[in-house]
C-alpha cells in the first residue's frame, strides 16, 4: 500500500499520502495524550477543569479550528508537502485524532449541557466525515463502471430520444394501450427527493410497469398487434435499463454529496457551541 | 365533391409555409391510424379520433369516436356536433383544425396545425436538477448560519441575559433557565439546592467563584491554622507547578480559594477532597519550614506517624487545670483526683466482685462487673458519658453519715461545702433538741435566781461545745481514711481541723484526649472487638493510668492506602487510612474564626 511514488503520474491516495504521513503524526498526538491522561494523578477528578483537561482542551480546540480551514484552502491548489493532497490527508487523520484528545478532555463526563452539545457536534461532523471517506474510497469504482463512458448529459439525451422514440412506436397502438405508454413517457421520474435519490431501485416507475404490463399483454393478442407490442416492448427494455443506470448514478452521487450536507453545517454549529461552551467556562469560571 | 386540407408549419424563424391537399368525396376522417385521411401523430389521439362531413345543404358536421372528445370553439365535445359555422376552432391533441370558407373547387376547406410547444414529448430535464443536490436539500450555507446563530443565541445571549437581568422581561418570558445549559456537571448533595440559583456562587460575571462568597453561608467555618503558618509551612511552589499557578491567575482564577480544594460540578463525591497529599504536601517535613512547630512530621499513618500525644491533665488544681500532651510511649500519668483501681473493681475475684455478687440483677451485676456498668456511650455512640456518682458507685460506696433513729441520714455528693454545713446543722440540731428535752421533762424544783440562770445557761454552752466536737470529729473521720470521701477522693486537709476547711480536689478527667480527632467508638463497633481489645484497664491499679491503645494497636486493621492498593480487597484488618480518616482540615491546631484570619491576612496585606 505504502509503496514509493516515484512516478507522479502514477496515483497515490490522499490517505497514503506521503507514506501515511499524517496517520503516524495522529497517532502519536492519540498515544501522548492517552499517556499523559493516564499516568497524571489528577485531585480530586478528572475532567476538563484540571491543567491537562485545559491542556487537551486547547489543543482540540487548535485542530478544530484549522482541520475548518480546509473549506478555504481547498480553493487554492498547490503542489507539494502542503499540497492540497496533503492538507486533505492531514485534515482526515489530525480530524480523527480529535475522537481520542477531546474525548480525554471530558474526562468522561457528559451531561445536558452546551459542553456535551459541542462534543456531540464533534462526533457528528467526524463520522460524518468518516463516511464520506468512505464513500470517496469505494463509490468513484462503482460508479466508473455504471456510468460506462456515459456522461450525464448523455444519459438526458438518450432518456430524451426513448421517449420520442416511445412515442413514435406507440403510434400504430390500440387505444387502450395509449394511456400506459403516455405515463411510461410523462412519468419518467429521475432525481427528486433525498429519499427517492437514495432508495435502491425505484418503486412506482411507469416505464417498468409499462413493460411489464406490454410483456403479459403480449401473449393476449395476435397479428400486426403482436408486432407493434413487441416493438415496444423492445424500447421500452432500452429505457428501463438506462433508468436503473440512471438511477443508481444518482444514488451514488447523492451519496458522494450527502456526508457535505451534514459535515459542513455541524461544522459551523460546533465552531458555534466551541466558542459557547470556551465563554461559559470562563465567564462561570 | 371535393375537401381540402390545408397543412400550416412553422418554421423556427417564424416563416409559414402551407400544403394543401384534396380528398374526393364529402368527409375527412382525423386519427393516429395510417388509414386516417388526416394522420395526428400524437398519442392523445385515437386511432380514429373524428371525421368532419357536409350534407348537400353545404352544413360541416364534426363526427366524434365514440369514447373519445374533442374541443370544438374551446367547449368539450363528444358525439356529433354541428352545424359549425366558418371560422370554428377544433382542437384534436396538439392539433388545431380552423373551419374555413369554402373556395371555389372544394365546399370544405379545413386549415391543420400542429402545436409544435406541446408536441415535444420529453422536454424539461435539468441537468443541474437531476443530478445536483441542491434543490433537494437545504443549502449547506443556509444550514450553517441556521445552526450557528441558534447556538449563539440559545447558549451564550439568553444564559447572559438571564445572569445579567434575572428580573428582566426576557428571563420571565423565556420558559427555560438558559444557564442550566451551562452547567458542566450535578453539584455535591450538599449544594444541590443551588442548581436553579446560578448567581448565588457565580455572583458576577468572568469573576471566579470568591472566598467571602463561600463563608456568606459557612460562616463559623475554622480555618486550618493562621495565615501566616499556613504560608510558612506550605513548600515553596516551584518549576511547572508555578507556571501552572501564574497561568491560572492569568486567567483570573486565583490559587489558594476554598473553590481550589472543593471543586464543585464534579458529581457527589469529590466536593470534600480525601486525598493524603492534601496533608502530606505540608507535614510531611513542616519541620523544615517551621523549626519550632510543636508538630511532627507526618507523611503516612502506617508507616511514619508519630505515636498518639494525648492531652493529659497532669496537675489538677482548684482553679485550670494544667494539661500537657504526652506520647504514649512516654507512659503519660494523669492526676484526676480519682482513686479508682479499675483491677479492682474488675477483678472476678475479690471484695467487688462478692459486692456485685450480692447486689446481683438489681443492678445489673448478675455478670460480676464489667465496662458497660459503669461507662455508658453517649448519644451518637461516638463517646461514652461522664461516670456518674450517683448512677454508677453509690450503691456500694454509701455516704451515709448517720442512723438516725432508723432514718439514714445521707450526704449530698459533689458539695463539700454543703456536707459539712449540713453535719453541722444536723449535729447542732441534735444539742438543741437535748436541750429542749432537759428543761421540758425537767420534774426537778429548783430555787429560783443566779445560780438557776447559770446553770441552764452552762448546760446549753457545754451542749453546743459537745455539738462542735462531734461535728469535727465526725467531719474529719469521713474525709480520713475509712471516711466515705476519702475512699475515693484526694482531701486537702487543714492545718487545724477545727476551722473544718477540708477541701476535696476536684476530678480531672480530660473531655477529650484528642480534640483534633475525636474518636468514634460506634465506628469500632464490630463483631470481634471489645473494650479490653484497645484498653488494658484489667491490670490497671490507679486511675491515673492513661488507658489509651497505642498506635500500634491501631495498625492492627488500619493499613495506609498504598498499602491497601497492593492488599486487595476491602476487609476487617486491612482498612485503608489516610489523615482525613482521623483529622480534619478545617479544625487544625490553631484553629479560629476563618473571617478572623482572612481580616488579620487584610491587614497584613495593607
Amino acid at each position: 500500500m505504502a509503496r514509493r511514488n516515484n512516478n507522479p503520474a502514477q496515483h497515490v491516495s490522499f490517505l497514503a499520502h506521503r507514506r501515511y504521513f499524517w496517520l503516524k503524526v495522529s497517532i502519536a498526538i492519540c498515544v501522548l495524550s492517552l499517556f499523559g491522561y493516564v499516568s497524571t494523578d489528577f485531585d480530586p477528578v478528572r475532567n476538563g477543569g484540571t491543567w491537562y483537561g485545559y491542556t487537551l482542551g486547547v489543543i482540540g480546540t487548535l485542530l478544530i479550528l484549522w482541520l475548518s480551514v480546509l473549506g478555504v484552502r481547498k480553493r487554492a491548489i498547490t503542489a507539494g508537502h502542503w499540497s492540497l493532497k496533503g492538507w486533505t490527508s492531514a485534515h482526515v487523520y489530525l480530524g480523527l485524532s480529535l475522537i481520542i484528545v477531546a474525548t480525554l478532555h471530558t474526562g468522561f463526563q457528559f451531561g445536558w449541557n452546551v459542553h456535551t452539545l459541542a462534543y456531540f457536534l464533534m462526533m457528528i461532523v467526524i463520522i460524518s466525515g468518516s463516511l464520506g471517506i468512505f464513500f470517496y474510497q469505494y463509490l468513484p469504482q462503482r460508479m466508473s463502471t455504471n456510468r460506462s463512458e456515459m456522461g450525464e448529459g448523455d444519459m438526458l439525451t438518450e432518456i430524451k430520444n426513448l421517449n420520442q422514440l416511445l412515442d413514435d412506436t406507440a403510434q400504430p397502438l390500440d387505444n387502450q394501450y395509449i394511456p400506459v405508454v403516455q405515463k411510461a413517457i410523462e412519468k419518467t421520474r429521475i432525481g427528486g427527493s433525498i429519499f427517492m435519490r437514495l432508495r435502491r431501485g425505484h418503486r412506482r416507475c411507469e416505464t417498468r410497469k409499462a413493460l411489464d404490463f406490454f410483456r403479459s399483454e403480449m401473449r393476449n393478442v395476435e397479428g400486426d398487434s403482436r408486432s407493434n407490442i413487441i416493438s415496444m416492448i423492445s424500447v421500452l427494455e432500452r429505457k428501463n435499463s438506462l433508468l436503473v443506470r440512471v438511477r443508481k448514478h444518482i444514488r451514488y452521487k447523492a451519496l458522494l454529496q450527502i456526508w457535505l450536507y451534514v459535515h459542513i453545517p455541524m461544522t459551523f454549529a460546533l465552531i458555534a457551541a466551541l466558542i459557547a461552551h470556551i465563554v461559559s467556562v470562563f465567564y462561570y469560571s | 365533391m371535393t375537401c381540402t386540407i390545408r397543412n400550416l408549419k412553422r418554421s423556427p424563424t417564424g416563416r409559414e409555409s402551407i400544403r394543401e391537399r384534396d380528398f374526393e368525396g364529402t368527409e375527412i376522417t382525423f386519427g393516429r391510424d395510417a388509414q386516417c385521411d388526416v394522420r395526428f401523430e400524437d398519442l392523445s389521439v385515437a386511432l380514429y379520433h373524428a371525421r368532419l362531413s357536409y350534407d348537400p345543404e353545404g352544413q360541416i358536421y364534426l363526427h366524434i369516436q365514440d369514447g373519445q372528445r374533442v374541443s370544438v370553439n374551446n367547449r368539450i365535445q363528444t358525439g356529433t356536433t354541428g352545424p359549425l359555422p366558418i371560422g370554428s376552432l377544433i382542437k384534436i391533441g396538439v392539433f388545431t383544425i380552423t373551419l374555413e370558407a369554402p373556395s371555389e373547387k372544394s365546399d370544405l376547406v379545413a386549415l391543420v396545425e400542429e402545436n409544435a410547444n406541446e408536441a415535444d414529448v420529453s422536454a424539461g430535464f435539468d441537468e443541474q436538477r437531476v443530478f445536483g443536490l441542491t434543490r433537494a436539500l437545504p443549502s449547506k450555507r443556509l444550514m450553517a448560519w441556521v445552526f450557528s446563530f441558534a447556538i449563539l443565541f440559545l447558549y451564550i445571549f439568553l444564559p447572559v441575559q438571564i445572569n445579567k437581568n434575572p428580573e428582566g422581561d426576557l428571563s420571565k418570558f423565556i420558559p427555560i433557565q438558559a444557564d442550566l445549559f451551562w452547567n458542566s456537571g450535578p453539584l455535591s448533595m450538599m449544594h444541590s439546592n443551588l442548581t436553579h440559583d446560578c448567581a448565588s456562587c457565580h455572583v458576577n460575571g468572568w469573576e471566579a467563584v470568591k472566598d467571602s462568597t463561600c463563608l456568606d453561608c459557612h460562616e463559623n467555618l475554622k480555618d486550618h491554622a493562621p495565615v501566616i503558618d499556613m504560608k510558612k509551612g506550605a513548600p515553596k511552589v516551584a518549576g511547572f507547578d508555578a507556571t501552572l499557578r501564574d497561568v491560572s491567575e492569568a486567567f483570573g482564577r486565583p490559587a489558594e480559594r476554598c473553590s481550589s480544594c472543593h471543586v464543585e460540578h464534579n458529581n457527589r463525591a469529590h466536593i470534600l477532597p480525601n486525598s493524603q497529599s492534601l496533608c502530606t504536601d505540608c507535614h510531611s517535613d513542616l519541620d523544615r519550614r517551621m523549626a519550632d512547630t510543636e508538630i511532627s512530621n507526618v507523611s503516612d499513618f502506617e508507616l511514619s506517624h508519630p505515636q498518639f500525644r494525648p492531652v493529659v491533665i497532669t496537675q489538677a488544681s482548684f482553679g485550670t487545670a494544667k494539661t500537657e500532651k504526652i506520647s504514649l510511649d512516654d507512659n503519660p500519668k494523669g492526676n484526676s483526683g480519682l482513686k479508682f483501681p479499675h483491677d479492682i473493681h474488675l477483678s472476678d475475684t475479690g471484695a467487688v466482685a462478692k459486692m456485685a455478687g450480692t447486689l446481683g440483677e438489681r443492678y445489673g451485676f448478675a455478670d460480676g462487673v464489667d465496662c458497660a456498668d459503669c461507662h455508658r456511650p453517649e448519644a451518637g455512640g461516638a463517646l461514652y458519658d461522664p461516670v456518674s456518682m450517683t448512677n454508677d458507685c453509690a450503691m456500694c460506696h454509701s455516704i451515709v453519715f448517720e442512723d438516725d433513729g432508723g432514718t439514714l441520714r445521707t450526704l449530698r455528693h459533689g458539695e463539700p461545702e454543703d456536707v459539712i454545713a449540713s453535719m453541722r446543722d444536723f449535729y447542732d440540731a441534735k444539742a438543741l433538741a437535748n436541750i429542749r428535752d432537759a428543761e421540758m421533762n425537767s420534774g426537778t424544783r429548783r430555787r429560783p435566781g443566779r445560780a438557776a440562770s447559770l446553770r441552764t445557761l452552762n448546760r446549753r454552752e457545754l451542749a453546743f461545745k459537745q455539738s462542735e466536737q462531734r461535728t469535727i470529729s465526725k467531719v474529719d473521720s469521713i474525709f480520713s481514711e475509712g471516711g466515705a470521701c476519702y475512699d475515693c477522693h484526694v482531701i486537702n486537709r487543714p492545718v487545724d481541723i477545727s476551722t473544718l476547711e477540708f477541701k476535696v480536689r476536684p476530678i480531672s478527667i480530660s473531655d477529650a484526649f484528642y480534640p483534633r480527632s475525636p474518636f468514634n467508638h460506634n465506628a469500632h463497633n464490630i463483631e470481634g472487638l471489645s473494650c479490653e481489645s484497645c484498653h488494658v484497664a484489667e491490670s490497671s491499679k490507679t486511675s491515673d493510668d492513661i488507658l489509651l491503645p497505642k498506635i500500634n494497636i491501631c495498625r492492627d486493621c488500619h493499613i495506609s492506602e498504598a498499602s491497601f492498593r497492593r492488599g486487595g480487597e476491602f476487609r476487617v484488618g486491612a482498612f485503608p487510612t489516610n489523615c482525613l480518616t482521623c483529622h480534619s482540615f478545617h479544625d487544625g491546631p490553631h484553629a479560629q474564626e476563618t473571617a478572623n484570619m482572612l481580616d488579620a491576612a487584610e491587614t497584613m496585606n495593607e
